[in-house]
């Protein structure tokens, strides 16, 4: 629709031009904002404390096959038979992805088709997938979020479609805020079509102002710090 | 945007000032201005009352007829700038007004724009320059009330009047202070709104008065007496036995209620 | 934008005698503004940060026109859409069209108020195609063919008992409606079929990011991230005004949004967009195979084919450069709303439009014009706690006086206002002449009054004392004993 694009550009246009400043003095853009709070010095430990607030549970493990056995526990936990997880190279744990299939669960992939009715029917076959699993780009310690990045390998029903959501990321993936993320990831919207910053399992409180948990989204999230 | 006068304190202790009575007092309370120069005087500093003085142009701004707001702050620019000792104003709305509305309601007149300015800078409310440039906070009252405090708005959020009241009822001795709830809440009044929304205003009325009631307080007192005549008017059709008191009257350990 | 059809004085009316309403609007309004002061204070560089957003929204309205250009261009280099209408009939238009090319029988919807503004589903669903709001709030207001009364709660007026009824007239049992967790979990399943089977997501826009061409749609529920990842078609609406420069300003921004809304960090999901699925094979070639994975290295797995995002302007391009532009800096967070004492009486229905409550007030007639919406502005006290409490600042009280300015100019208040504001300003010009008038008022309340109140006074100041009494005016003002004490 040009003549909507022209219109409207041009009705922006004139009016910024012919109008008053708007009355908020300098117009500049005031650049980035310097933060005067110290950084924390346990990441880990604030991550966690934000995460629990938020109800997801944490489980601190030291390495790989300790990761590996809680995940196992966890998926066994909820009885799940599939697990709508990403790709092994993304899941931040060498060696978890044999491991789920030695336990005899299958993984499924987040792959979704591009036609109408093969789309409804993977919809359909993946809807009763009990848990999902996933690996995060990062640990937003002051918000106690995990950011997730889709792309080849990462899809984002994992942690969107199941009941429960297990993210497994290493110590050194915690970053002090969103902020820290998008400094060290400076062309983060490059890396795939959807960021999501995941913080707490899903809720509302629509009703009366009563909180409930697990809406749309997972109403159980699980988060393995490894290291 | 928030503060008690658009310039600074001055240098050196006022001896002198211009009251600026406000329409309200001068019609409907007139007692309160004589507390507020029972207090003054009381504190060294001598009153002035310039004659001409009517109406600071408040409720025609508020009702969005600017220019006749602006004739009125006109009016008033010329009574008290024939002067140039401070200001003082025992409302925290025609303190707003003067302070910050009046200057930019005249900022692209020629003559008038930086009358109002200078003026707007040796402004104060009240309780504000009691504080503030007088550096007082006990002015020697003494009182048997049980007060609640109402901080009305265009004082508590125009001019950043959050602790200069609280201040000074702290130094009134033999009063005691009840604790509000939904204290900064607004009683409702905002000029013709009374009037043009009344059904809302009434409900905010009741509320306020509600929280008056549970306070245990028998008198409520604030900056401004246009809250005051509302609030009392809604406690009179009630029949209550609470009454309210401008601060000043307080201040000067008044005995007689409005 | 849709009116009630009763007029504002009725509604407000109605809602003042309503007391389970106004039980739910006290109940609702103190928990969202105490959740707001708490967020707040644990948030050790608040009024920095708001400091910053303000102008990183000023800038960015300042120059909107580049920052749209911008948005667009990096929105088509990620193979999205990018559509301008500039009227509510042309946004309609747009995504009915969109559904036509796609063969759209069945949408699900995410929260955006700019629908509401356009009144879209009515629209789509003459269409033929069939919309079924996912966020709750949103999916009980459909059901109950009922409008939002608040912009991020959209249900606060409703009782636990109103929603009951309505889910037992989609079928639920007497389980189903057992507390709130069976409510919602019975409102699970209903959206979930839905959500399986959607041809097209429509979603509202909470930030555009210019730099990226990126999205970002903030919700709890995670209906916001179903509706934009699982039907093949992404329709995103968004006001022209809610694009942000970069990355690092959209962090500024949702520092803030969440905190002032409901006292959360953040919401759960902060969903940032920048284009449809990527990848060779994500336009339908590897359809028809159902692989058990993307077969090449850079195909993403899931998420929609295609992303049409739907800029808005519907009245908002007027607004700039004018008295009302800063409205335009609004973040949609509800602060104001929830702080207001107007608001907490009377709730979002009485205001008769899209957006209630402070906000609502300068921008409904900001927007559609202020005749049919004078009322608006003039309901205020003016109080200033939505300007304590906003974000970014804005000062809402400054642009009411505004509003009333204007409609004094355009002839909207009642002339008994008018007139009587022109005689004070005639007297208190007139030093001699006010002092008469003292006078004569002096004499006339006396007359009315008793023990020194009036119970009734006549014309348009009945409506005081409808609701208390007047004093009456002292027997001598101040001037006049200052006078005679002779100082």
């Amino acid at each position: 629709m040009s003549d909507g694009r022209l219109n409207v550009l041009s009705a922006i246009d004139r009016q910024l031009r012919l109008g008053t400043l708007p009355p908020s003095g300098s117009l500049q853009h005031p650049g980035a904002f310097t933060s005067r709070q110290a950084a924390p010095v346990d990441l880990v430990a604030l991550l966690t404390r934000e995460l629990e607030a938020l109800a997801v549970t944490v489980h601190r493990e030291a390495d790989d096959r300790a990761a590996t056995a809680r995940v196992l526990a966890l998926l066994d936990e909820r009885g799940a038979s599939r697990v709508l997880a990403w790709d092994p190279e993304w899941l931040n744990c060498p060696g978890l992805s044999e491991a789920i299939d030695a336990h005899g669960i299958v993984r499924e992939p987040c792959w979704l088709p591009a036609g109408a009715a093969e789309r409804r029917a993977r919809l359909a076959a993946i809807d009763d997938v009990r848990a999902g699993l996933t690996g995060a780009l990062a640990g937003l310690a002051d918000t106690g979020s995990l950011a997730l990045v889709s792309g080849p390998g990462r899809g984002r029903t994992a942690s969107l479609l199941p009941p429960m959501h297990v993210a497994v990321l290493r110590a050194d993936q915690i970053v002090p805020s969103f902020g820290a993320c998008l400094a060290a990831h400076p062309h983060i919207a490059d890396e795939g079509s959807n960021l999501v910053l995941i913080t707490g399992p899903s809720r509302t409180a629509d009703i009366e102002m009563t909180l409930t948990r697990g809406v749309h989204g997972p109403g159980h999230v699980h988060v393995v710090i490894i290291g | 945007m928030s503060h008690a006068t658009a310039g600074a304190a001055p240098a050196a202790r006022p001896t002198r000032v211009q009251l600026l009575v406000t329409c309200l007092v001068d019609s409907l309370f007139p007692d309160v201005g004589f507390s507020v120069v029972n207090v003054l005087e009381r504190l060294g500093v001598q009153v002035d009352v310039p004659a001409g003085q009517t109406c600071c142009g408040q409720p025609a701004f508020n009702a969005g007829s600017f220019d006749d707001a602006r004739a009125m702050a006109r009016h008033l620019v010329d009574v008290f700038d024939r002067s140039d000792v401070p200001v003082v104003v025992p409302s925290g709305s025609c303190g707003d007004m003067v302070i910050h509305q009046a200057p930019a309601l005249l900022a692209d007149d020629p003559v008038y724009g930086e009358r109002a300015r200078k003026l707007a800078a040796r402004t104060y409310e009240f309780t504000a320059f009691l504080v503030d440039v007088l550096g007082v906070s006990d002015v020697g009252a003494v009182g048997h009330q049980r007060i609640a405090y109402h901080p009305a708005c265009h004082g508590l959020r125009g001019l950043g009047l959050e602790l200069q009241p609280g201040v000074l009822l702290e130094g009134v001795a033999g009063i005691e202070r009840c604790p509000l709830d939904e204290e900064a809440t607004c009683c409702g009044f905002g000029g013709l709104f009374s009037v043009k929304m009344s059904e809302i205003s009434g409900s905010l009325l009741a509320r306020k008065i509600a929280c008056i009631e549970r306070s245990g307080a028998d008198t409520v007192v604030a900056t401004d007496v246009s809250c005051l005549m509302h609030i009392a008017g809604g406690l009179h059709r009630k029949g209550s036995p609470v009454r309210v008191k401008h601060i000043a009257e307080v201040l000067a350990g008044a005995a007689e209620p409005t | 934008m849709t009116s009630a059809p009763l007029n504002f004085y009725v509604r407000v009316d109605l809602a003042l005698k309503d007391h389970a309403l106004g039980a739910a609007m006290d109940r609702a309004t103190k928990k969202l503004v105490s959740s707001r002061e708490a967020g707040m204070a644990a948030f050790p560089e608040a009024d920095a940060v708001r400091d910053h957003a303000r102008r990183i929204r000023a800038h960015t309205v300042g120059q909107l026109g580049q920052y749209l250009r911008q948005f667009e261009t990096a929105v088509h280099a990620r193979g999205g859409h990018v559509h301008w209408a500039e009227t509510a009939e042309q946004a309609v238009a747009i995504v009915a069209d969109i559904a036509r090319q796609h063969d759209v029988r069945s949408a699900v919807k995410s929260k955006s108020m700019v629908s509401e503004e356009i009144d879209l589903n009515a629209a789509l669903a003459r269409a033929g195609v069939d919309v079924l709001e996912t966020d709750l709030g949103e999916f009980i207001v459909q059901v109950d063919k009922d409008h939002p009364s608040h912009i991020v709660a959209p249900i606060i007026h409703k009782s636990r008992h109103d929603i009951a009824k309505s889910f037992r007239g989609l079928g639920a049992t007497d389980e189903d409606v057992v507390d709130v967790p069976q409510m919602t979990a019975f409102a699970r399943r209903l959206l979930r079929a839905g959500f399986l089977k959607a041809d097209m997501g429509i979603s509202g826009g909470n930030f555009g990011v210019a730099e990226t061409g990126s999205l970002c749609v903030c919700t709890n529920e995670g209906n916001g991230r179903l509706t934009t990842t699982l039907p093949r078609v992404h329709v995103a609406l968004m006001g022209i005004e809610r694009v942000v420069p970069t990355l690092a300003d959209l962090d500024v921004m949702l520092q803030l949004l969440g905190r002032s809304a409901t006292g959360q960090k953040l919401t759960v999901y902060t969903n940032i967009i920048s284009g449809p699925r990527r990848g060779q094979g994500a336009t339908g070639a590897q359809g028809a195979m159902g692989a058990q994975g993307a077969t090449g290295a850079t195909d993403e797995s899931d998420g929609p084919e295609h992303l049409h995002i739907v800029l808005v302007d519907n009245g908002r391009s007027r607004l700039l450069g004018g008295e009302l532009a800063e409205i335009l800096y609004c973040i949609r967070c509800g602060a104001c709303l929830n702080a207001c004492p107007v608001y907490q009486q009377v709730g979002g229905h009485a205001y008769g439009s899209v957006y209630p409550g402070p906000v609502g007030a300068v921008l409904t007639p900001g927007l559609r014009g202020l005749a049919g919406w004078e009322d608006l502005p003039q309901a205020s006290s003016l109080c200033g706690a939505c300007r304590e409490v906003c974000p970014v600042r804005i000062d809402i009280p400054r642009m009411l006086l505004s509003l009333r300015d204007e409609s004094t100019r355009l002839g909207l208040t009642p002339a008994w206002a008018t007139s009587g504001l022109r005689l004070l300003r005639r007297l208190a010009v007139r030093p001699k002449a006010f002092r008469v008038a003292q006078r004569l008022a002096a004499r006339a309340t006396r007359l009315l009054a008793r023990d020194g109140w009036i119970r009734w006074l006549p014309g348009h100041l009945s409506a005081w004392t409808r609701q208390r009494d007047f004093p009456a005016f002292a027997p001598e003002t101040f001037m006049r004993r200052w006078e005679r004490r002779g100082r």
